[in-house]
């Protein structure tokens, strides 16, 4: 069992020590071509979007609509009114908690 | 720029002093992120939280609590952690846990490649760098003009993967759980990153294509892989190879 758990583990840390540091070690400190640096600078919104759409509307692979909305929506406001990050998080979390209490 | 150029000056000493060669960009980041500790705060909570929940889950999965602290160390991927361990507790194999993992990881392939041409130094240097690489240290460490912040990104890893591991063992330990919907804590997540969001939806464009983003992202939920979703989610920013080119 161990040995199974200790597979576990050095296979997790060398595909995910791979992948993180993939773009690092081959590229280097090389400048992006202006067709990939385009592309790049759009990933921020589209990839925390998706990470946004992912923890708010589904659960395992379902798609769903629960208290966790509310909280993001509270969040929404919130960082309209320009609130601190921490507030944001407190409202979001507490809202959750609420609504499921 | 002017309040920055005005603001920064007496801390270039600083930044000198903390790393040899800094350049002015770093100077900027450094100042900008001694008031950012409280930035970093609810960060380092909602991973704290999470992270007691992993070092619980993982022993009940059957892995020991010095290997469920040394995967936190070496993987610093909650996603594709706590999707391992999850197979893992449902029967699953070893294999079908890796595989799992590796999909949720992928976006950190585009996500690195973004930071590189920042990093400087041989490559220990820059796989530390790319260690430090998870969702929220990756979106802190871009600065508004879309650049990247090697000392940002440092600093922010560094600060969230000590909470990360240090948050494993203390859930390893106690092999007691947060009950993470009671507290709803499971909106902290989303919640952060839409805090992240918000400022990079200036233009119209960034609208679009993150609205897209997050609808494609659930449309594929049902049919594809956890992870693969995200990543194809993403590959929406694709559409900024012609936005680039008409400008």
């Amino acid at each position: 069992m161990t040995s199974r758990m200790a597979g576990l583990v050095i296979a997790g840390a060398i595909s995910t020590l791979t992948i993180k540091a993939l773009g690092p070690l081959l590229l280097g400190g090389r400048p992006l071509g202006r067709r990939l640096k385009g592309v790049l600078e759009l990933m921020a919104p589209c990839l925390l979007a998706a990470l946004i759409a992912v923890q708010t509307f589904t659960r395992g692979s379902a798609v769903v609509l629960d208290e966790r909305l509310a909280g993001i929506a509270v969040a929404g406001v919130a960082l309209a009114l320009r609130a601190n990050i921490f507030v944001v998080v407190v409202l979001a979390a507490s809202t959750t908690a609420l609504l499921r209490a | 720029m002017d309040v920055y150029r005005k603001t920064t000056a007496p801390e270039l000493r600083q930044g000198e002093r903390a790393s040899s060669g800094v350049e002015l960009g770093d100077a900027i980041a450094e100042r900008a992120l001694l008031a950012s500790f409280r930035l970093l705060l609810p960060f380092a909570m909602t991973l704290g939280a999470f992270g007691i929940s992993f070092g619980a889950l993982g022993v009940e999965a059957g892995v020991s609590p010095t290997l469920t602290v040394v995967m936190s160390a070496t993987m610093f991927a909650g996603g594709a952690q706590f999707a391992a361990v999850a197979i893992l507790l449902q029967g699953g194999s070893i294999a079908v846990a890796v595989t799992a993992a590796c999909l949720l990881n992928v976006r950190f392939i585009p996500m690195a490649l973004a930071v590189s041409p920042y990093l400087r130094g041989g490559w220990p240097w820059r796989l530390l760098h790319s260690h430090f690489i998870i969702d929220e240290t990756w979106a802190l460490s871009q600065s508004s003009d879309g650049t990247y912040l090697p000392v940002a990104l440092r600093r922010a890893g560094s600060t969230l993967w000590v909470t990360w591991v240090g948050a494993t063992l203390v859930g390893a330990l106690l092999q007691n759980s947060i009950d993470m919907e009671r507290l709803g804590l499971d909106a902290a997540l989303p919640a952060l990153f839409l805090a992240l969001l918000v400022p990079r939806l200036r233009t119209n464009t960034q609208w679009g294509v993150a609205a897209g983003a997050g609808l494609l992202t659930l449309l594929l939920v049902p049919a594809a892989p956890p992870g693969v979703p995200i990543l194809i989610g993403g590959s929406v920013a694709l559409l900024g190879i012609r936005n680039r080119g008409a400008s």
